[in-house]
């Protein structure tokens, strides 16, 4: 292959490889509440994470301000009916708090499949596996169909309704 | 390490048409344009081929078995349900959770009624053969109509205790392929 051609080749790549980059990032950043409530999952995922070694005051620090991430109030909808329920921020808090203090570590992880915003309300739908080993010895795997109903208020997202299913029924 | 690296290819490189020199020049080639612009096409041959056509996946569990051992490696082959629907008796990838597949069979699909009776699957009231589960079973399920845009899928080893056996009704659209061997 003659160099001039190779040239041309790995330019037309190159260039190739950075319009695909820009057309996602264009698509990824375009819409700022999509990208808002992308970042309100992530931070979400951050809350419940309590990473092996960290200690339990640091994890629990992570999990101290749900109210970043959730309204004053947010109602629990699950196949599990000890779920089926309504809490306040600061009891959803408490839940998350001690659910870290029985762990030595979790993971939450979500993958988002579609975000549909209204106006002011917007679902983001997806998959979560929440993973972890407990204080006690053993490990856990749980994963859901998850949907998060979201509410904006003063431009800022937080979750009001939590919807989790099993994704397989026997 | 590119001067470490030149001077390996100067030590060697010449018009060596030996054996020797060959090998070297496999293992120490020259980073010229060419170079890297075959490194490049490999890299985005690769990435198209396991990204999006053939999903390497580890087997970490024994609900397969004997079909499928732990600890084995297949690939998914993502194209399976491109332009035709998932039947009884196959063996797919479904997506279960974020980096989570399930290796299952396919036993009923969506208006199928699925019942177990002392480890004997009942389909629509009917016995089926089973000649791929090895494993004495003693599962009891109550007969359960599976939902529309739904399959039913089981694992091949039915001594798990049903409790411990991840199965059931799940989405179609959860199927992310067949795999490969």
């Amino acid at each position: 292959m003659k160099k001039t051609t190779a040239k041309k080749i790995v330019v037309l790549l190159l260039l190739a490889v950075f319009a695909a980059t820009a057309t996602g990032a264009w698509f990824y950043f375009r819409d700022r509440d999509k990208r808002l409530l992308r970042e309100l999952v992530t931070e979400l995922e951050d809350m419940s994470a309590k990473r092996q070694g960290r200690s339990n005051a640091l994890a629990l620090l992570d999990a101290a301000t749900p109210e970043r991430v959730f309204a004053k109030e947010v109602e629990i909808i699950s196949d599990h009916p000890a779920m089926k329920r309504t809490m306040k921020v600061k009891e959803l808090g408490q839940l998350m708090l001690a659910m870290k203090k029985s762990c030595t570590s979790t993971q939450l992880d979500i993958s988002i499949d579609t975000i549909t915003v209204n106006g002011e309300s917007a679902t983001v739908s997806g998959n979560a596996l929440f993973s972890g080993s407990s204080s006690r010895g053993g490990s856990f795997r749980e994963a859901r169909n998850l949907e998060l109903e979201c509410a904006k208020n003063a431009g800022k997202w937080k979750i009001v309704r939590i919807k989790a299913y099993s994704i397989i029924r026997k | 390490m590119f001067k470490w690296w030149s001077k390996i290819v100067a030590a060697h490189r010449s018009d060596d048409d030996t054996e020797q020199g060959k090998v070297i020049e496999f293992f120490f080639p020259q980073l010229k344009m060419g170079f890297f612009l075959r490194m490049l096409i490999v890299a985005a041959v690769s990435l198209l081929v396991f990204g999006v056509f053939l999903m390497p996946c580890v087997i970490d569990g024994e609900s397969m078995m004997p079909t499928y051992d732990d600890h084995g490696l297949t690939f998914c082959k993502r194209w399976s349900y491109w332009f035709s629907r998932p039947e009884r008796g196959d063996i797919v990838i479904i997506n279960y959770a974020p980096r989570v597949y399930l290796l299952k069979r396919i036993v009923a699909l969506e208006g199928d009624t699925v019942e177990f009776r002392n480890g004997t699957l009942l389909i629509n009231g009917k016995k089926v053969d089973e000649p791929y589960v090895r494993y004495m079973s003693n599962w009891n399920l109550k007969p359960r109509t599976v939902a529309a845009g739904n399959c039913y899928v089981v694992g091949d080893n039915r001594s798990q205790h049903i409790n411990e056996h991840i199965f059931g009704q799940i989405q179609l659209k959860r199927i992310t392929g067949k795999p490969l061997f």
